[in-house]
């Protein structure tokens, strides 16, 4: 067993550090989150330096490394700052069905969309009747000679109105239930195509997220992404892989709200003394800092199993659970150390706070992920 | 008796400096080596060493490292000193290492106090951003030793220009320089002068963000002081090179020097001159700054500086 | 054009409660961190400009241990075209002056146009290698560099002298150049570099290969020793204000009454 990363991995993460040291700028991210704007400039410059779509292969852009290579790209990015972090997370988001099932001409296509920074992403999953539960669509694709025609709404959908085309999951056969879904990728200009806001959000004020509704959207059938009716499969063989990112966005932003609250409490003093040297304070710093030690070595191995063609659906959704629930929790704590500074913004952690909390709730609620874990640890009984 | 050469860059206070850390290796005989300068000039430096050593000007009358070199080493080989003496300013980085390794001599860079051992020569300097202080050694060396010391480390007791040295020119050493004068850039002067300014706000790296300089700006303002700063402020766009204070910025000498978030590093502190009262505000209770400071307060920059300037304006009504 | 330039591994202390350790002679390592010393990444980056101006070759040099490799990687995911890793056991405890000796070695009878410093390290500060070695190899140079260009055989470099100037230098190539920052503005290490090096073998030149004699370099051959370092003592001359917020901006306030500061 060897707990190190190798010499590139180091390299990765430090490289990562110093660009996010040097774009991601306090001032600016309160301002992209006041006026709600996407970081298009970030995104193109991480682009240009190959921080995007790394974990995909040369050919399309990215450098051949993996989902563990990744996951720390993302640490460091959401400890940096938690708002922009998230944005370079989701700028890809889905793009990774595509890799495993796209055929050649549409990776050629959209993956290097993707990674030079000419398009961001969105998986369009979720519909207004079903959350985390997709066994079922609503939204379907019917064929029509050599085209599909689809119609249905999707909300909650990251990106919705910036990206350049949406990864789609429809109903392809209505009787079939989740054995008769397929997806689709549909360029964001198709006519037919609308987009309203899902309303004010908690955190990710950076990213938007809307509803989409097809209104007889006609896609040709080179759009058809995968074996068509195996969509659900596809989509949850993602979801083990989508989750390693979402783990890390949340130890980033864990670890970005914790680091700023250790800062605060090493140089304020209160009665007489620095609040530091208050065992009950320091506790509580134990406390987080074997949080997220734990949370961090969950998240590496299940980023590693999966790089190592031994994928554990298991063990993302436990780093996913894990680190998403120790993120509320760290990041309110650490909240709660700088006191009344705590709740203003101009101190960054109550906007990590905002941020972290989504991670126990998007790409499959800690519910959801419950749910896997109890059934891969009782089986059938 | 032991030979200190002393290589005098510019006349103004380093002469004394120097002379006072020579002093530190007890009864020696001290010469002075300069390169050019004028007779009154030549006078002054007779008052501090036993000898000065008067080299012609370089012909572009410009600080030039290889010139120098050719007209010091020849002195060197015939005076055997026992040390070589010389600032740590950008001149003498320029100049000592290349001399040191042309004539052979260990050398102790940058120090901030001499000391001398029976067989050689300690120093204490600082290393890691001046957070901690590292006492060197040099001993046995057949050659002799070279030192810089930190410009202000040194300082000479008032009665000090007692010597009546002798002056003696030096022929000119001709060289063919492989490196040339072309021009001197001066900075574009800025709307003020903080060398003629008796009260100044020095802003830091400390200060962290650009939008932050309102509140040093409002404090510099309530003080009725202008602004200073430092490098980084200057490397990060924040304030004009006109506003920055230390070895590569101006040198100043207000009455009273408030710095904010400024670290002390000895570039900054090189550049204040004439003793001002100095007052450091600073989150780190280490930094070295609190060791140059007459007041020191720890704590956080955007709570203090504007209850400070609140508070000004409450007293001057 | 043939540019080498010299870098050093340094741990970053900017944003760390430094301790001294038992033996008096180093610090207590546990929180560190360690970069590119960030006068050299300036250098670095001022050769592959003119290396893509100009064309040629840039190779990047260290001298330390195994972990000091890092740079030399970072350097060529950056853009150097080769990197020389000079690492032997007896190296270590090297002063400055055994450090220009092995890189003087390392250099000596190279094709060199150009070789490139940062002028001063984080940790030492001292800025002597690059003077040094210029000694050794007697080159021509400036240090202090804050714009270079090249010209046939010309360098032309404007640096920083006192009081606020710069002054504009001519230099007859070969010529060694220190460089001080704010110079240019370094590029990021991008993730494609860092594929394309992961896994290319630096290769690595020992005492033995350099030609040295093991006791010229190292703690044995260190003509400066270090005896100890310890803390300065904090606030020595300050008199540090305490009290609630209120109570220390009023006692500031008395002093700079008294001062004539207000």
């Amino acid at each position: 067993m060897k707990f190190e990363l190798d010499k590139a991995q180091k390299d990765i993460q430090k490289a990562a550090k110093r660009f996010a040291k040097g774009e991601f700028d306090k001032e600016l991210a309160l301002e992209l989150e006041t006026t709600h704007t996407y970081p298009m400039d970030i995104w193109r410059k991480a682009c240009e330096e190959g921080f995007i779509g790394l974990h995909f292969p040369d050919q399309y852009g990215g450098s051949d490394f993996g989902q563990l290579e990744n996951v720390l790209v993302l640490e460091q990015f959401c400890q940096r700052d938690s708002g922009i972090g998230a944005a370079m997370l989701t700028a890809p988001f889905a793009c990774e069905i595509i890799l495993h099932h796209g055929t050649d001409e549409q990776k050629e296509k959209y993956l290097n969309q993707v990674t030079s920074g000419e398009a961001i992403s969105a998986g369009a999953f979720t519909e207004p009747a079903h959350g985390s539960d997709i066994t079922s669509m609503a939204t379907t694709a019917v064929k029509d000679g050599d085209e599909w025609l689809i119609n249905g709404v999707k909300t909650f959908i990251t990106n919705a109105g910036i990206c350049g085309f949406y990864v789609l999951l429809v109903q392809t056969d209505a009787e079939a239930g989740h054995k008769g879904q397929s997806m689709f990728i549909v360029d964001a200009d198709a006519p037919g195509i609308d987009v309203a806001s899902v309303g004010e959000k908690m955190g990710l004020k950076m990213i938007p997220t809307g509803e989409v509704s097809f209104k007889d959207v006609r896609v040709p059938a080179s759009s058809l992404l995968g074996v068509e009716n195996k969509g659900f499969y596809q989509v949850l063989q993602f979801f083990d892989e989508s989750r390693l990112g979402v783990a890390a966005q949340a130890l980033g932003t864990a670890q970005g709200a914790f680091d700023r609250a250790v800062e605060y409490v090493k140089g304020r003093e209160q009665f007489g003394q620095k609040i530091g040297k208050f065992q009950a304070l320091q506790h509580k710093i134990a406390e987080m800092a074997t949080q997220l030690e734990l949370a961090r070595l969950i998240t590496y191995k299940a980023a590693w199993l999966a790089d190592n063609k031994k994928p554990d659906a298991k063990l993302s959704a436990m780093a996913k659970y894990y680190a998403g629930k120790i993120a509320s929790e760290v990041a309110s704590e650490s909240m709660q150390l700088l006191g009344g500074y705590g709740y203003i913004t101009e101190f960054e952690v109550e906007r990590f706070y905002r941020d972290a909390r989504i991670t126990e709730i998007y790409e499959g609620t800690r519910e959801i992920q419950k749910n896997i874990i109890a059934g891969h640890v009782l089986g059938r009984f | 008796m032991r030979d200190i050469l002393v290589l005098i860059e510019d006349l103004i206070d380093a002469p004394a400096e120097l002379a006072a850390a020579a002093r530190c290796f007890g009864d020696v005989q001290t010469t002075a080596f300069v390169s050019g300068g004028t007779e009154s000039e030549h006078q002054m430096l007779a008052g501090l060493f036993d000898c000065v050593k008067v080299a012609p000007a370089a012909s572009d009358a410009n600080w030039c490292a290889e010139f120098l070199c050719a007209q010091i080493l020849p002195l060197l080989d015939s005076m055997q000193p026992h040390l070589v003496l010389m600032h740590h300013t950008n001149n003498g980085l320029d100049l000592a290492p290349l001399l040191a390794a042309k004539s052979d001599r260990p050398m102790l860079a940058d120090c901030i106090s001499l000391e001398s051992r029976e067989n050689g020569v300690s120093a204490v300097r600082t290393v890691f951003g001046g957070k901690v202080h590292a006492r060197i050694s040099a001993t046995d060396s057949a050659t002799g030793y070279f030192a810089t010391v930190r410009s202000g480390a040194f300082s000479m007791p008032e009665d000090t220009a007692t010597k009546s040295g002798s002056i003696v020119a030096l022929p000119l050493i001709e060289t063919a320089p492989r490196r040339r004068f072309i021009e001197t850039i001066t900075p574009e002067a800025g709307a003020v002068d903080i060398t003629q300014s008796e009260i100044l706000v020095a802003v830091g790296r400390g200060i962290d963000d650009e939008d932050n300089m309102e509140i040093v700006e409002e404090l510099a303002d309530a003080l009725g002081a202008e602004l200073a700063c430092t490098r980084p402020v200057v490397d990060k766009g924040w304030l004009e090179k006109s506003r920055q204070v230390g070895t590569s910025g101006l040198t100043v000498k207000p009455k009273i020097y408030l710095t904010v978030g400024v670290s002390g590093s000895f570039q900054h502190l090189g550049g204040i001159k004439g003793g001002p009262f100095m007052v450091a505000i600073n989150q780190d209770a280490a930094a070295p700054i609190f060791a140059a400071a007459d007041v020191g307060i720890v704590g956080d920059l955007f709570d203090l500086v504007p209850l400070l300037e609140e508070k000004i304006r409450e007293r001057k009504g | 054009m043939d540019i080498y330039v010299c870098i050093k591994r340094v741990a970053d202390t900017s944003e760390v409660d430094i301790e001294i350790d038992r033996t008096g002679l180093a610090l207590t390592e546990d929180d560190f961190s360690y970069d590119i010393n960030e006068w050299d990444n300036f250098a670095v980056e001022a050769a592959l400009q003119l290396k893509e101006e100009h064309g040629g070759k840039v190779t990047a040099l260290t001298v330390g241990i195994e972990d000091d490799e890092e740079v030399l990687r970072r350097a060529l995911a950056m853009g150097c075209d080769e990197a020389l890793h000079l690492s032997d056991p007896c190296f270590e405890g090297s002063d400055a002056w055994g450090i220009a000796q092995i890189l003087s070695a390392a250099l000596k009878g190279k094709p060199l146009d150009l070789l490139l410093f940062g002028t001063v390290s984080a940790d030492e500060g001292a800025g002597q290698t690059g003077g040094f070695v210029a000694g050794l190899l007697d080159l021509p140079m400036v240090s202090l560099a804050t714009s270079l260009k090249v010209n046939g055989s010309i360098a032309t470099v404007s640096h920083e002298v006192e009081g606020g100037l710069e002054r504009v230098r001519e230099l007859d190539l070969p010529a060694v150049v220190t460089v001080q920052t704010g110079i240019n503005e370094p590029r990021y290490v991008s993730i494609r570099g860092i594929r394309k090096v992961s896994g290319i073998e630096i290769p690595v030149s020992g005492v033995g290969d350099l030609g040295l004699d093991p006791n010229q370099v190292g703690a044995s051959g260190a003509r400066v020793k270090l005896e100890e370092l310890f803390l300065p003592p904090q606030g020595q001359s300050a008199q540090m204000l305490e009290g609630s917020d209120d109570e220390i901006i009023d006692k500031l306030l008395d002093l700079l009454q008294e001062n004539g500061g207000l």
